[in-house]
């Protein structure tokens, strides 16, 4: 699953295709998605990865994206963020030794905090760039003026973040992993 | 404390868009802090001013934008929003209803609210009033200098051209709003029976 517009309600398959308006508040989300009508959702470019928030900032969220960037690299055009979701997760997770996993991969682990699902710390996107991340609103701006959020899975952000592109994590996953997306 | 809110007889600002959500009515940016001042001056900051503004300073130095119907001078000083359905969806920020207090507004109207705007509106003396669609179409129309009339005692809306319409509120809510207290304000004018009843079971308090 994966949001192509700007409100949690509008997304679909992660194989799927971005619909066909047939309202004006629909219209207006493509327009701002700067996506067309029957595009597919995956394969388009991303440049910021957002893996955190309280919606998937659990230890088990954290062992998800580290499943699908192990022994994989973050993407050149890609800033990719991973922020736990509180600082017993963060502990917990160190003690795993995932945020390793994070850094080895090119991705930057944080303190706990709110981060890209606000935006009101500083941690934004640019105006047009395309957000894969795992919090659980994508309204106009929400992750700074113009910015342009999918919301997703922490597989599915992980595999954005190493393939580029939004990618369907299933390829990236063990068998018995993939139910999960 | 709050001022009392019984009738309110006013002009509209209408923002017909459907789920206008708590990002657009108060961007993040502006929710760190508490104390509502300038709120007002970035109430729906990025859809208001022509260029982006980042801090209520720099609203306050901001050329507005001319298409927004809120800088519509014919507007000026309406104090009712009539909006589109949903309205106040998303994030669950006070700031919302703060941000629309501090700008002058005393009562929404929409034919639906999001749950938590709702009750975060309730608790800070803005009145939401949920109308059917015909009556939302009705203010939809009205004329700049158009009033409408809202009687919180009576629970009734009044539109020019129409018969006055019912409209729904939590009683309590209701009881607060009318008599200008918020929930804390509520509790703290029966300090005495609280305390009588605490003395009475022999409870000492600890500070």
């Amino acid at each position: 699953m994966i949001t192509w517009g700007t409100n949690p309600a509008m997304g679909g398959r992660i194989d799927g295709a971005v619909p066909e308006p047939t309202d004006p508040d629909t219209a207006r989300a493509l327009a701002y998605m700067g996506v067309e009508p029957g595009r597919p959702v995956a394969g388009r470019a991303v440049q910021r990865v957002f893996i955190g928030s309280c919606t998937n900032g659990r230890l088990s969220d954290l062992a998800l994206a580290a499943s699908v960037l192990k022994g994989r690299r973050v993407s050149d055009g890609v800033k990719a963020i991973v922020v736990p979701g509180s600082e017993t997760v963060k502990r917990e997770a160190e003690a795993l030794g995932l945020h390793e996993v994070f850094l080895a991969a090119g991705a930057e682990w944080r303190e706990p905090g709110c981060s890209m699902c606000l935006g009101m710390n500083g941690d934004i996107a640019q105006p047009g760039e395309v957000v894969v991340s795992t919090s659980n609103r994508n309204f106009e701006g929400r992750q700074g003026p113009g910015a342009r959020t999918m919301l997703a899975s922490p597989a599915t952000a992980a595999a954005s973040a190493v393939a580029g592109v939004v990618a369907d994590p299933r390829e990236m996953l063990k068998e018995e992993e993939r139910h999960v997306v | 404390m709050m001022e009392p809110f019984r009738t309110l007889t006013a002009a509209t600002h209408v923002l017909s868009e459907a789920n206008i959500d708590t990002d657009q009515i108060i961007p993040a940016r502006f929710l760190k802090v508490t104390d509502k001042a300038g709120l007002g001056e970035v109430l729906f900051c990025d859809w208001r001013y022509a260029d982006p503004v980042p801090n209520v300073d720099a609203a306050r130095e901001a050329a507005p934008n001319a298409d927004f119907v809120l800088n519509d001078p014919q507007y000026a000083g309406a104090s009712v929003l009539v909006a589109g359905d949903n309205f106040g969806c998303g994030s669950s920020r006070e700031h919302a209803p703060w941000a629309l207090v501090a700008h002058g507004f005393r009562a929404v109207i929409s034919t639906s609210f999001a749950d938590i705007f709702r009750s975060n509106a309730l608790k800070n003396g803005l009145l939401p009033v949920a109308v059917d669609a015909d009556t939302h179409a009705r203010l939809l129309a009205l004329p700049a200098d158009a009033e409408v009339t809202i009687d919180l005692h009576e629970q009734t809306l009044e539109v020019p051209g129409g018969p006055a319409v019912a409209f729904s509120i939590d009683p309590f809510a209701r009881h607060c709003l009318l008599q200008g207290v918020d929930q804390l304000g509520y509790l703290l004018a029966l300090d005495e029976q609280i305390t009588a009843y605490e003395e009475a079971r022999g409870y000492v308090p600890t500070s």
